[in-house]
C-alpha cells in the first residue's frame, strides 16, 4: 500500500530521463509536465479530456495528460512530444502540411506515432477509431490523415 | 487544475481499499474509489465533486483478471476498456467497451469506473446484465460474490464503502455465444455501429447509435443474444440508463412464430411490419420512460430501439443484419 499526501518529491521518468519534481496529489500530469518541467510541447486545450491536445505516452500507450494524476504514473515511462525526436510521423506532418495553428499537432503526433507502431498495416477503420481521440479546428483533417499515412510508410 | 487538496492511496488488496475507506469515514473524511480517474478529475476540476481521499484500486490483483477462470469468465474492475476491446477475451464485452468515449480516453477508463461512475449510460455493464453475471464485492465483512441482478437497478446499488472488484459471467453462456466477435461494422449511417458474433449455442448482436459524431453519449445501445432459441435483451441510452429488458424478453420468447423462426435459422415467415410490431410490443411491455435531451427526443430513441431490436432479431436468427 502506498499513500501520496501533502507535498511530495517525486521522480518521474520523462523521455528516458529521471526528472525530480515537487507535486501534490491533485496535480495533473499535463500541468506538471508544462509548469514544473518546462515541457510545453504538450498543450492543454480543453482540460476536459475531449480535445486530445494533451496526449502523451505512458509506457508507450497514448493517454490524456489533463485527466491523469501525476502520482498515478509515478513509476511509469512517460514520453512527451519532445521525446519523439523527429519520428517518421512528425516528419509526415511537416511534409504533408498536416497543421495550421499547430495547437492540436503534438497531440495528433503522439497518438499517430503510437497508432502506426501498433498497426503498421493501413486500416482506415482502425485509424479513424484512434484519431477520433483528437480534434483539429483548422485543417479539416485531410493533411493530418496524409501525415499519418506518410509516417506509417516511412516506419515500415 | 483541481481546486482542492486530497490524498491518493494505492491499495494492493481489496481489504486495504475498504479499510482505507472506513478509516477516512471514521475521521469524517470523504473517500472515493479511483480507477482511471477520467470522470473524477473532470468533475473535481469543475467543482462538481469533492473528496479527501482517492483510493486507487488498479494494483489489486483480483481487479486485473481477464478471461476464463475455471468454469467462468472473469473480468477485473481495473481492466481498461481499450484492453477489453483489443484482447477480445469476450466479443460482446469488447464491442460494448469500444463504444464508450474515444480510444485514448479508453486507455484510461476502467471497467469498474465505467459501471460505477456518475455518468448514467454505463455501457460496459450490458453484457453482464444480459448474461446473469455475478459481481465480486469487497466490504468490511470480507469479499463475497453476489448476483448482479440483485444489486443493479439503473446503477450498482452497493453500500458506500463497498468496492466492486471483479465481474463474472457463466462460462457456458460465453462459450455458447462464441468468445470472439465475428464482425464489427461502422455502417454508412453516420453514428451507427453494429457488431455480431456466434458460437456453438447462440448468437449475439450489438447496436450503438449516436446523434451525429461517433464519439458521443448514445441515443440507444442495444445488445441482444439468442441462446438455445431464447432471446435476451438489454439496453442503455434509450432510457438513459442500462437495464435488462426482461418483460420485453417475455413478449419475444412467448411468440410462437419467432420461436419457430429462431429454430429454423431465419425470420423468413415474419414480414417486416410484423417484426416491427413485435419489437414495439416488447419494448412497450417494459413501461419505461424514453430519455429526451438535446441529442434526441424520446420518440426518436424509441424508434431507434425498435429498429435495433428488429435488426438484432434478424442477426441472431441467422440471417444478415
Amino acid at each position: 500500500m502506498k499513500r501520496y499526501t501533502g507535498t511530495i518529491k517525486l521522480t518521474l521518468n520523462v523521455n528516458d530521463e529521471a526528472r525530480k519534481v515537487t507535486v501534490v496529489p491533485a496535480d495533473t500530469l499535463g500541468r506538471v509536465l508544462r509548469e514544473k518541467l518546462g515541457l510545453t510541447g504538450t498543450k492543454l486545450g480543453c482540460e476536459h479530456g475531449d480535445c486530445g491536445a494533451c496526449t502523451v505516452h505512458v509506457d508507450g500507450v497514448p493517454i490524456k495528460s489533463c485527466i491523469t494524476l501525476a502520482v498515478d504514473v509515478a513509476e511509469r515511462a512517460i514520453t512527451t512530444i519532445e521525446g519523439l525526436r523527429d519520428s517518421p510521423v512528425q516528419r509526415g506532418f511537416r511534409v504533408e502540411y498536416g497543421f495550421q495553428c499547430g495547437f492540436c499537432t503534438s497531440g495528433f503526433i503522439m497518438n499517430g506515432h503510437a497508432l502506426v507502431r501498433a498497426h503498421p498495416q493501413a486500416d482506415f477503420a482502425t485509424d479513424l477509431q484512434w484519431l477520433q481521440s483528437n480534434i483539429c479546428r483548422c485543417t479539416g483533417y485531410e493533411g493530418i490523415q496524409k501525415a499519418i499515412e506518410h509516417g506509417r510508410a516511412a516506419e515500415s | 487544475m483541481i481546486p482542492f487538496e486530497f490524498d491518493v492511496l494505492r491499495a494492493e488488496t481489496p481489504e486495504e481499499a475498504v479499510t482505507a475507506w472506513r478509516t477516512a469515514a471514521d475521521h469524517e473524511q470523504t473517500a472515493v474509489y479511483f480507477g482511471g480517474g477520467t470522470e473524477l478529475i473532470t468533475l473535481a476540476r469543475d467543482g462538481r465533486q469533492r473528496f479527501d481521499l482517492a483510493i486507487d484500486y488498479k494494483a489489486i490483483p483480483q481487479a486485473l483478471v481477464i478471461g476464463g477462470s475455471g468454469d467462468d469468465y472473469r473480468f477485473g474492475s481495473a481492466l481498461r476498456l481499450s484492453e477489453l476491446g483489443d484482447r477480445q477475451a469476450f466479443g460482446l464485452l469488447a464491442a460494448c467497451s469500444v463504444g464508450v468515449a474515444d480510444r485514448t480516453t479508453r486507455n484510461s477508463i476502467t471497467l469498474g469506473g465505467n459501471i460505477c461512475g456518475m455518468l448514467p449510460y454505463r455501457e460496459a455493464v450490458l453484457p453482464f446484465l444480459l448474461l446473469d453475471a455475478r459481481v465480486q464485492v469487497a466490504s468490511t465483512d470480507g469479499v463475497r460474490w453476489v448476483e448482479l441482478a440483485e444489486v443493479f437497478d439503473m446503477r450498482l446499488r452497493l453500500e458506500p464503502d463497498e468496492l466492486a472488484v471483479a465481474w463474472e459471467i457463466p462460462g457456458e453462456l460465453v462459450e455458447a455465444l462464441g468468445p470472439v466477435a465475428a464482425a464489427v461494422a461502422d455502417t454508412s449511417s453516420y453514428g451507427a455501429v453494429t457488431a455480431a458474433g456466434a458460437g456453438d449455442g447462440g448468437r449475439w448482436f450489438y447496436y450503438r447509435r449516436t446523434a451525429d459524431a461517433r464519439v458521443d453519449y448514445p441515443l440507444a445501445t442495444v445488445v441482444l443474444a439468442q441462446i438455445d432459441g431464447r432471446v435476451r435483451v438489454a439496453l442503455s441510452g434509450a432510457w438513459g440508463y442500462p437495464a435488462r429488458a426482461r418483460r420485453a424478453e417475455t413478449i419475444l420468447n412467448e411468440n410462437d412464430e419467432l420461436a419457430a423462426a429462431l429454430q429454423s435459422g431465419e425470420l423468413g415467415s415474419i414480414d417486416e411490419p410484423q417484426l416491427r410490431q413485435l419489437a414495439a410490443n416488447a419494448l412497450e411491455a417494459e413501461a419505461r420512460s424514453w430519455r429526451t435531451d438535446q441529442r434526441g427526443a424520446g420518440d426518436y430513441r424509441r424508434e431507434l430501439a425498435i429498429q435495433a431490436i428488429c435488426a438484432g432479431l434478424r442477426s441472431v436468427a441467422g440471417g444478415s443484419e
